[in-house]
């Protein structure tokens, strides 16, 4: 308490010092004449009571420098003293001041911004009370399990939802497309937040009763408070608002309609369609396999595949800030020497050593601060733009933002970084001392120079990881680019046509012929075709056998239904037997075509064509027994799901011979990309059918750059990164050499003297350069294996090579002019100059 | 100022408060000669250091300072113990007597047992 008392005292004495000299100053007077009086009194001179008086008194010098010391607070002083000379520095020397805010203000803002994604996508919970009981199953589950989860002692509650597409929801004359979801009884208790008004859906919840979500329930009533009860339409069916949810709702599959989902007893049920949440009791932990089906905490799941990847790209980032450190220090440690004069000077008038340290990690601190306060402040204005280039979706509740721990993060960041930029210097001034700083004068230590070096070849190392980790990317991004795609994705315009509500499949059939029919007359349209799915654009699955054949089944089939004319619009090749034709109008033989994938897995002798396919079964069950289907024709592959993976075994339907399927479908338009050929196709479209809608209008070769674009993305990132590495690399060993040539001139003027040509001394100094970048990818290149032995990818000599040589060249480079420098010394101004 | 120094400012420090103590209202001028003369002229106090050690006792409030007239007409400051300066007054020469019989026991052991 009273040292609390006596330091806020002392903080203020270091305000208003000039009354408190002027006081002290009066009260030694009054001092001094009392005790001359009393001296006169004792029957001394008037002269010699002051001389005594002086005496006993002390050094009033020395007592004044103690009172004040005591009185404010030195060090404090001393800091705000160091802070204003620490900016006069910096800003006679702007240049340095700019770079080094700079390169530490792009570290600190990209680890800021990374971190404000790992946090918002991978560290904050979900917001739902206790979040931490909140498990999900690790992948798309059936109700099958759902059911069996249900009925396990360890869940409090156990939800599972569905998503139901886009309805059409209708109420009093207002209209609005909204995203639906079926949910089980229990969805909301589960999650813990419960409804804002009513009840949820019960076990046996029928249908037309729905749950809405507040600020649908607003919108489309214009703000009345009281839903439930109420009947809204959905795709033109009456339905009964059960439930409002609350109003700051957050769910990861954004949906404003809810409607109810149960098991249904039936195969239906085995469908990997559905997510499960549970809720574990109190006290109950851990996640685990439970009743066979694996799952993860909520929060994991949240994050998904975003976590590893988030987490790489934080790796490379920090890569960047070490660069960015030890570039900085190599920065100061060269202004040290630049300065080396002034400090000696400082040391021999009797500055403290303390004090002159001091001064320089006030001053190293103070960059490391502007360059935090610029990272942050460019990453939080940044951010959103940032997160719309992301390739991939970040859920995460609450946004993602610079908020208190990224803060205090970028905080620790920036201290951190102060810190290690400070340590090349401190232990430089460590060994300082006056002799031997006078007697230096402006010459640097070698050591100097090695310490510089030191931290060339950590950066060198740093970015031989970087480079070869970008490399890595690069590779597989190359390799995925000249993947076959088994079709000509050029000139081809796509769209979806989502399967209107209301119409039978056959009606849905007709509509879609008639429509290809017509935008075939559209100017510029070569051809249209049809397809469910569309390469790489997602995946439709359904079980089938090899006739005769049980044990040559996939569950899991992936099935396309297709107009004839689908394979050329593509330009996707016919390997064997012939396509589909007018003969599968009508009541035509059943028949499918596969792709060669298919075709080699069942049919290794090569005889497909003829065979017979029973669609619907698995393992001579029938699951949903369709037909039983001739092979008339094998395709060459088409990437399917995945531009990563080998096509997947598919079986392709004419679209005549599947009147049963009412889905929605991709249409593709083989076309000039003319003007406003868009909008023209889905104006006609609306003409034609009016009710049908035109979503998802791409070319195909966007579809197919979609599927690149997290790998370009990563790989851009990681360029971009191991690029700012290479030049800051650069920089670092052109500044070492520049340092070093000047301080070598005499050394160099003397060789030149006894008879070194130019030629010699440029390989002298050539040779410290690469001599650096050597010991870098030393370091780096082991280093750099294991990391990419750990990532499991295989290590390439070849790459590391390249690798070598790059950093090799860019060392030649930034020796090249320090080197040329040296060779131009001339022998006489050189040593006369000492 | 090394540790040598911090032990006399402790010790200067009770005796200002003791002196204050006894003599009410005081000077540094006289709390000084005060001390001399209590210490029977043992302890040459360097008058200047009173300062510092007056200073440090006002920032903690255990003493007042305060402009006035001293006997002989002269303006001075005086320094007064305040409440806080009491307590601590006692409280610290309670310490140093039982640091200085501890201190004593140490110097001269008791030859009992």
């Amino acid at each position: 308490m009273r040292t609390l008392r006596r330091w806020t005292m002392r903080i203020w004495g270091i305000f208003g010092r000039r009354r408190a000299e002027e006081d002290f100053a009066a009260e030694m007077e009054s001092h001094l004449e009392m005790h001359v009086e009393d001296g006169m009194r004792a029957g001394l001179s008037e002269e010699e009571a002051r001389r005594q008086a002086r005496i006993k008194l002390g050094g009033v010098a020395q007592s004044r420098e103690l009172y004040f010391e005591q009185r404010g607070a030195p060090v404090l002083e001393n800091l705000a003293r160091d802070i204003a000379y620490s900016l006069r520095l910096l800003k006679k020397n702007p240049t340095f001041a700019a770079m080094a805010v700079l390169s530490l203000g792009l570290g600190i803002g990209a680890n800021t911004a990374m971190f404000s994604l790992v946090n918002a996508a991978i560290l904050r919970p979900p917001p739902y009370p206790e979040p931490e009981r909140l498990l999900h199953t690790q992948r798309d589950a059936t109700m099958e399990q759902y059911e069996r989860l249900r009925r396990m002692d360890v869940f409090r509650d156990v939800a599972g939802w569905q998503s139901g597409g886009e309805r059409r929801i209708d109420f009093e004359g207002r209209q609005e497309w909204a995203v639906a979801a079926r949910v089980t009884a229990g969805f909301f208790r589960t999650l813990g937040t419960g409804l804002a008004q009513g009840e949820e859906f019960a076990d046996n919840a029928a249908e037309g009763t729905a749950i809405v979500s507040h600020a649908l329930w607003q919108r489309i009533s214009g703000g009345k408070s009281d839903a439930v009860g109420r009947v809204v339409e959905l795709d033109g069916q009456p339905y009964t608002v059960v439930g409002v949810t609350p109003e700051k709702l957050w769910l990861a599959e954004n949906a404003d309609v809810f409607v109810p989902l149960r098991a249904s007893g039936s195969v239906g049920d085995l469908g990997m369609n559905t997510q499960v949440t549970a809720r574990l009791k109190e006290g109950r932990a851990g996640t685990a396999e439970f009743g066979g089906v694996p799952m993860v905490s909520l929060q994991r799941w949240l994050a998904g595949d975003v976590r590893t990847r988030l987490l790489m790209l934080f790796g490379a980032v920090g890569l960047v800030l070490l660069i960015a450190c030890f570039n900085l220090a190599g920065l100061l440690l060269a202004r040290l020497s630049a300065r080396q004069r002034e400090i000696s000077v400082r040391l021999a008038l009797g500055s403290g050593r303390g004090r002159l340290v001091q001064q320089l990690l006030v001053e190293n601190l103070i960059v490391c601060a502007m360059g935090g306060a610029a990272g942050v402040l460019g990453a939080h204005w940044l951010m959103d733009s940032l997160v719309a280039l992301l390739p991939f979706r970040v859920v995460a509740a609450g946004g993602i933002g610079v908020d208190r721990n990224v803060l205090l993060f970028a905080m620790s960041l920036t201290l951190a970084a102060g810190a290690m930029v400070s340590v090349a210097p401190g232990w430089i001034s460590a060994s300082w001392n006056v002799q031997e700083a006078l007697r230096q004068s402006s010459r640097g230590a070698s050591g100097r120079t090695r310490l510089r070096s030191t931290l060339v070849v950590a950066e060198i190392a740093a970015a031989t990881a970087l480079l070869a980790g970008a490399g890595i990317l690069l590779e597989s991004l190359y390799r995925l680019n000249r993947q076959p795609l088994g079709f000509a994705p050029e000139g081809r315009l796509t769209f979806y046509a989502p399967p209107e509500r209301g119409l039978d499949a056959r009606r849905k059939q007709e509509r879609l012929e008639m429509l290809r029919e017509q935008l075939g007359a559209v100017a510029g349209v070569r051809a249209v075709a049809a397809a469910n799915v569309l390469p790489l654009d997602g995946k439709n699955n359904f079980p089938a056998q090899r006739s005769g054949h049980p044990e040559q089944s996939i569950g899991g089939m992936e099935v396309r239904i297709v107009t004839g004319n689908y394979f050329e619009t593509m330009g996707a090749r016919l390997v064997s037997g012939r396509g589909f034709g007018p003969a599968e109008r009508g009541n035509g033989a059943p028949v499918a075509m596969i792709n060669e994938a298919l075709a080699k897995a069942w049919w290794p002798g090569g005889n497909a064509v003829g065979d017979r396919i029973d669609l619907g079964y698995f393992r001579g069950k029938a699951l949903m027994p369709e037909l039983t289907r001739e092979v008339i024709g094998v395709v060459g592959d088409m990437k399917t799901v995945l531009l990563a993976e080998p096509a997947r075994p598919t079986l392709f339907l004419p679209l005549e011979q599947a009147r049963w399927y009412g889905g929605g479908m991709s249409f593709v338009l083989r076309a000039e990309a003319g003007s406003g050929l868009e909008e023209t196709v889905r104006r006609k479209v609306l003409e034609l059918a009016p009710g049908q809608r035109v979503i998802r209008m791409r070319w195909m070769e966007r579809i197919v750059a979609a599927t690149t674009a997290n790998p370009r993305f990563d790989a851009a990132i990681l360029g971009s990164f191991a690029l700012f590495a290479l030049l800051l690399a650069m920089l670092g060993v052109y500044g070492v050499l520049a340092y070093s040539v000047a301080q070598r001139t005499e050394e160099i003027g003397t060789r030149m003297a006894l008879g070194a040509s130019p030629g010699q001394v440029l390989a002298l100094i050539m040779r410290q350069g690469l001599g650096l970048v050597g010991a870098g990818l030393a370091l780096g290149v082991p280093g750099a294996w294991a990391v990419t032995k750990m990532a499991g990818v295989t290590a390439d000599p070849v790459r590391f090579a390249i690798v070598a040589l790059l950093l090799g060249a860019v060392g030649f480079v930034a020796s090249w002019l320090p080197a040329r420098r040296a060779m131009r010394v001339d022998p006489v101004l050189a040593l006369r100059a000492e | 100022m090394g540790k040598k120094n911090d032990v006399w400012q402790g010790t200067l420090a009770l005796m200002i408060l003791k002196t204050l103590e006894t003599m009410g209202p005081l000077h540094g001028y006289g709390i000084a000669r005060r001390i001399e003369a209590t210490s029977g002229d043992r302890l040459a106090v360097n008058y200047g250091t009173i300062y510092p050690a007056l200073l440090k006792l006002e920032q903690e409030g255990a003493i007042v300072a305060e402009w006035g007239v001293s006997g002989n007409n002269r303006k001075a400051k005086f320094y007064k113990l305040t409440r806080a300066g009491h307590k601590l007054a006692e409280r610290e020469a309670r310490e140093w007597q039982e640091a200085a019989s501890m201190m004593a026991l140490f110097l001269n052991p008791a030859k009992e047992e």
